[in-house]
């Protein structure tokens, strides 16, 4: 008796049965939630309110006065900042208590492409083909890390007009009464174009896995008028800097190009990396214990490359190493 | 829908190592190694299609709670698995008599998947004499096929403790399986 022949009782389950299982399953489905369950996590929160502020509002300096909008906005690199964790647990506690921070900008959203659900495919031909990307993917892999499946989304776009009174609602929920609202913002027509992205996903024996999401930059633009430290400034607030720091550091970057990461500081670190030729951003969990949701108190554990190359965005994450993380990362062309 | 969702979710992929679960995929990836962990832990391939069914139910019930990057979401539903496990244990204790322990094939007159299935029915009676917690650690390596440092991540139990363990508890049943004569191993 020696550990293969433990291992050789194995089997897999019978087709029937993973089938009877599945339609168990799908007939239990229940609607998605109207609130998304990144809403529930602080961190994810703040996260996605920087996000979505930024992702709308970062956009190209006042250049070309004759146009009726800016250049495009597209990502050519990624800042992260520390995120305050107490500022974090206030944002999800206006969350709890209802207030829709999904309506940061504006209540009239006009969905004009939606992106569809992601789509398994069996080769990069097949990727590339529906995408109308030219799809990258590491030279070499890691020591035992294998590639398991890959998974197209569709290209999705909408337009909004900002509404700079919900804004200073947020803003008064959180007590940032010194905050002042450009309204040059009020009434702009911000148009978002969010490009195919291929997803790959890979694993190591066991259950150490990583993603890599590849796609071309999205693509913002807003009409002129709106001066970029200041909303940066604004986004700076919400994430817990001071007066003083959110201002300096708004003025102090060249945000044409430039995405801002939160990184909750109880949570996750960041350094910058070099990927390649390209400068990256290395986040990683710390490790911090956190209880789960089947009520384990756990390490949370991971970590994530995000780089811009060629014109696409990269982002690579998981919990293999994060020495194998950024071998991979260097690996892709 | 709200109309910031695809939004939303393109950032949450990009920005954040989490992404929205591809519940297909997780399907396909988990539903063998958990079936297996069942069937190890408990000795019995019908049991083992309930208790899978069981356990995919629940997370499927509460997927919306939990954080959707792949590898948590592993952790999250063997911690699943363990707690059914433990429900069905409480629920039924399986004990089988002592004088089938010895109990071996006649491995001469057998051949191929009818030695496997009485090898692996045998096996299942020397691993139902093992403490619980050295059952469900056998079951996680070879049925689930996870790594020691998984384990101990998902148990609680130290890496080296988790060695030790399996040094030992292997020693064990190499000893028991011997006792009935085996023609394997």
């Amino acid at each position: 008796m020696d550990d293969q022949f433990l291992y050789d009782f194995r089997e897999d389950p019978s087709p029937e049965f993973a089938d009877k299982v599945r339609r168990k399953l799908s007939d239990q489905a229940a609607p998605e939630s109207s609130r998304s369950p990144i809403w529930r996590k602080p961190a994810a929160v703040a996260l996605s309110v920087a996000a979505v502020f930024l992702m709308a509002l970062s956009f190209p300096a006042v250049r070309a006065v004759a146009q009726q909008f800016l250049d495009l906005f597209r990502v050519q690199r990624f800042v992260a900042i520390s995120a305050d964790p107490d500022r974090l647990k206030q944002i999800a506690r206006i969350a709890s208590e209802g207030f829709d921070l999904k309506s940061l900008l504006s209540r009239s959203v006009k969905v004009v492409k939606e992106p569809g659900q992601l789509q398994l495919v069996d080769s990069v031909a097949a990727a590339e083909q529906l995408t109308g990307l030219t799809i990258q993917l590491p030279a070499t892999l890691p020591s035992e890390v294998v590639q398991e499946q890959m998974l197209v989304g569709g290209e999705g776009a909408l337009e909004f007009t900002a509404d700079t009174a919900l804004l200073q609602e947020v803003l008064d929920a959180l007590d940032l009464r010194d905050v002042l609202v450009p309204q040059p913002l009020n009434g702009a027509v911000v148009k978002v174009r969010m490009p195919p992205r291929v997803i790959t996903n890979y694993r190591r024996a066991g259950m150490a896995r990583a993603t890599l999401l590849q796609a071309a930059s999205p693509e913002i633009s807003l009409p002129q008028g709106v001066h970029l430290p200041e909303i940066v400034e604004i986004a700076l607030r919400i994430l817990g800097m001071s007066l003083d720091e959110a201002r300096q550091y708004a003025y102090s970057i060249d945000w044409h190009g430039t995405l801002l990461v939160p990184v909750p500081a109880d949570v996750a670190s960041f350094r910058e990396v070099e990927v390649g030729t390209s400068q990256g951003l290395l986040i990683e969990l710390n490790g911090q214990r956190k209880r789960d949701s089947s009520g384990r108190v756990r390490p949370e554990e991971g970590s994530m490359v995000l780089w811009s190359d060629g014109g696409k965005v990269y982002s690579l994450s998981g919990t293999i190493n994060k020495r194998d993380l950024l071998q991979m990362a260097s690996a892709i062309p | 829908m709200n109309a910031h969702a695809p939004v939303l979710k393109w950032l949450v992929s990009l920005s954040s190592p989490t992404r929205e679960a591809d519940w297909e995929a997780l399907y396909r990836q988990e539903l063998p190694r958990i079936y297996n962990f069942f069937r190890y832990r408990i000795g019995d391939d019908v049991l083992a299609e309930d208790l899978t069914s069981i356990t995919f139910e629940k997370a499927w019930r509460a997927r919306h709670q939990h954080r959707r990057d792949l590898a948590a979401f592993s952790t999250w539903l063997f911690a699943i698995a363990r707690n059914v496990a433990i429900d069905h244990f409480r629920r039924r204790r399986v004990e089988f008599p002592i004088d089938e322990l010895n109990e071996a094939p006649a491995p001469g007159d057998l051949e191929g998947e009818t030695l496997r299935r009485l090898q692996f029915r045998r096996l299942s009676r020397l691993l139902a004499e093992l403490p619980d917690r050295e059952r469900e650690l056998l079951a996680l390596k070879y049925g689930s096929g996870l790594t020691n440092r998984e384990i101990a991540g998902l148990t609680g139990v130290s890496e080296s403790n988790i060695g030790t363990i399996f040094y030992r508890t292997l020693r064990r049943l190499r000893a028991l399986w011997d006792e009935g004569g085996s023609q394997h191993g």
